[in-house]
């Protein structure tokens, strides 16, 4: 499919998700008084949870689907790989394991984001290692290698809950499942993403070239090293901010790139700008059925996204071997 | 005339093994080198070398009288393009997308493709006979048109070196002759020229006007392809006997 269709549909289908997300809810309010919430300004029930609740969930939503989205599909040029995700990998697990080990020494917040991005950093870093480096086309031994990691990072995670204080565990448990609640601060996940964005799509090119292999990319004049190290830290930087403050949520980077390089190939510039935008649709609709399917209750938006992904993980395993 | 490129005193080692030995070697445009040798012997280090992909480990390598380790990346693809023996593609592509690819090189940061850039391309295309695959995906062609597409990539680089590894691997062995041939022949012989790692001795004498030898012991023999293919030296590089028959104009080489 050309860009000129693609981003303009993925933009109405934004909207559209956006505007059940404001209309459907774990509270069911009549669609006039949210249509008045929105034309007039006025304080009644229905403005409050539009305004102070719905709209500031479903914008967050979009950016820590955008920027997972955007993880994966760089994870997945740098691996040459489309199986690489960082939930997958255990990037996300090292920076949720950096977190909560913030949360259990009360450090303030602003230092979650600090211990995500080491956290994640240094399990891309294990990973790299021990998966015989970026070469490598060991499919196997890189999805091993992710799998210890993830379980070892589960491990940690499990050791850190149980020595919490009882009173600190609900808040973690469900951060640890990919929690969109706490509307925590929407602008620094925003910055990253927007300051992300350019960077990446000037690199289009020369990421392309990448996907042709590690010495024929060389050969056709791109600098591999400098290139891996780019992918690398941005990989880790949008991982780590997502997770930082919406919980390790998975298979947003596996599903969205897998879609998009289905409709429109693999080239860059089309690729990162409209799986960024699919992953912020995909991650609202995840939020929209966690809030509705067991209304009045809620389920955290990463059990849905994690439904989702499993399948088509089986999928393209099954299609690679 | 300068040299395309120069190996002065080059020594290559891969992991501890040590591979050739002081080669002293010139490459001059017009030439079309094949380099011969039995498995393991540096045939294709030696291309990685001169690409820029493999570290020497005394000596040193110039292109048009630059030390290879102070040119950019970008720099060196100007100067040399390198065929490799395998390609994998994993994720989907289209031809053009690849063969394109070859431009970057000469493209500005983030440049669009411009209309010289699609002159090249259709030549590139034309000469390896890809027009009917051009917008097809890379992973629905036969392992024959795959070759053919890189094969392309490389006439889109337009590098005074064309470096081959293995080229004939994959081409059917009626079609591989006139496909090479069509390669060398549109090259600039004024400003380009080829070296190829071959299997066959009769291909390289058939393709090729200068040969290097690259012994198992580290040492080499170079020259024009007459004074060099001969049934003693087939033997001694392959270590069986090789015999010579001569057929019109045609050398042919037998081993047993």
């Amino acid at each position: 499919m050309q860009g000129r269709l693609l981003i303009p549909l993925l933009l109405l289908c934004l909207l559209l998700v956006t505007l059940l997300s404001l209309f459907l809810g774990s509270v069911q309010l009549p669609p006039a008084d949210i249509l008045a919430a929105i034309l007039v300004r006025e304080q009644t029930v229905a403005s409050q949870i539009l305004w102070d609740y719905r709209l500031p969930r479903t914008l967050f939503a979009i950016v820590i689907g955008a920027m997972l989205a955007m993880a994966g599909a760089m994870m997945q040029t740098l691996l040459r790989n489309p199986l690489a995700d960082p939930y997958i990998l255990g990037t996300s697990g090292g920076a949720a394991a950096g977190v909560l080990a913030a949360f259990y020494l009360a450090l303030p917040v602003w230092f979650h984001l600090v211990a995500a991005v080491g956290g994640a950093l240094f399990s891309t870093v294990l990973l790299l290692l021990f998966s015989g480096f970026i070469g490598s086309r060991d499919t196997n031994r890189l999805l091993l290698t992710g799998i210890v990691l993830t379980t070892g990072w589960g491990a940690m995670i499990t050791f850190l809950l149980t020595l919490s204080p009882s009173s600190r565990l609900p808040g973690m448990l469900f951060w640890l499942v990919g929690d969109l609640n706490e509307q925590a601060s929407l602008s620094v996940p925003a910055l990253v993403l927007l300051l992300s964005l350019p960077p990446v799509l000037l690199a289009a090119k020369p990421l392309d070239i990448l996907l042709l292999g590690r010495q024929q990319a060389a050969s056709l004049g791109v600098d591999v090293a400098r290139m891996h190290l780019f992918l690398l830290g941005f990989a880790i930087l949008l991982t780590a901010t997502a997770v930082a403050f919406a919980g390790p949520i998975g298979f947003v980077g596996l599903v969205a790139p897998h879609i998009i390089r289905l409709l429109s190939g693999s080239g860059h510039r089309l690729l990162i700008p409209a799986t960024a935008l699919l992953g912020g649709i995909l991650l609202v609709a995840a939020d929209l059925l966690s809030r509705t399917v067991v209304a009045p209750r809620m389920m955290p938006a990463g059990v849905f996204m994690t439904l989702l992904g499993v399948p088509l993980f089986l999928y393209l395993i099954r299609r690679q071997s | 005339m300068r040299p395309l490129a120069e190996c002065d005193t080059v020594c290559l080692e891969a992991g501890t093994t040590r591979l050739v030995q002081d080669l002293q070697w010139e490459l001059m445009p017009g030439e079309c080198w094949g380099i011969l040798g039995p498995n393991g012997s540096g045939k294709t280090t030696l291309l990685q070398a001169l690409a820029g992909l493999h570290a020497v480990t005394r000596g040193e390598i110039r292109l048009s009288g630059n030390p290879v380790g102070k040119l950019s990346r970008k720099a060196i693809a100007r100067h040399v393009g390198m065929l490799f023996q395998e390609t994998h593609y994993p994720f989907p592509m289209r031809v053009r997308e690849i063969v394109m690819a070859g431009r970057y090189a000469w493209q500005h940061r983030g440049g669009a493709s411009s209309d010289s850039d699609e002159e090249i391309f259709a030549h590139a295309i034309a000469v390896m006979h890809l027009e009917r695959l051009a917008e097809r995906h890379v992973d629905t062609l036969s392992g024959g048109e795959k070759r053919r597409v890189a094969l392309a990539t490389l006439l889109t680089q337009q590098a005074g070196i064309q470096l081959l590894d293995e080229p004939e691997n994959h081409l059917d062995p009626g079609v591989r002759l006139k496909l090479l041939e069509g390669f060398i022949n549109q090259l600039d012989s004024n400003r380009q020229a080829t070296v190829m790692v071959l299997h066959e001795p009769a291909l390289a004498v058939r393709l090729c006007s200068h040969l290097l030898l690259l012994f198992d012991d580290g040492s080499y023999l170079a020259g024009e392809t007459d004074r060099v293919a001969t049934a003693g030296n087939m033997t001694r590089l392959y270590g069986a006997p090789f015999h010579a028959v001569r057929s019109g104009k045609r050398l042919l080489f037998y081993s047993g």
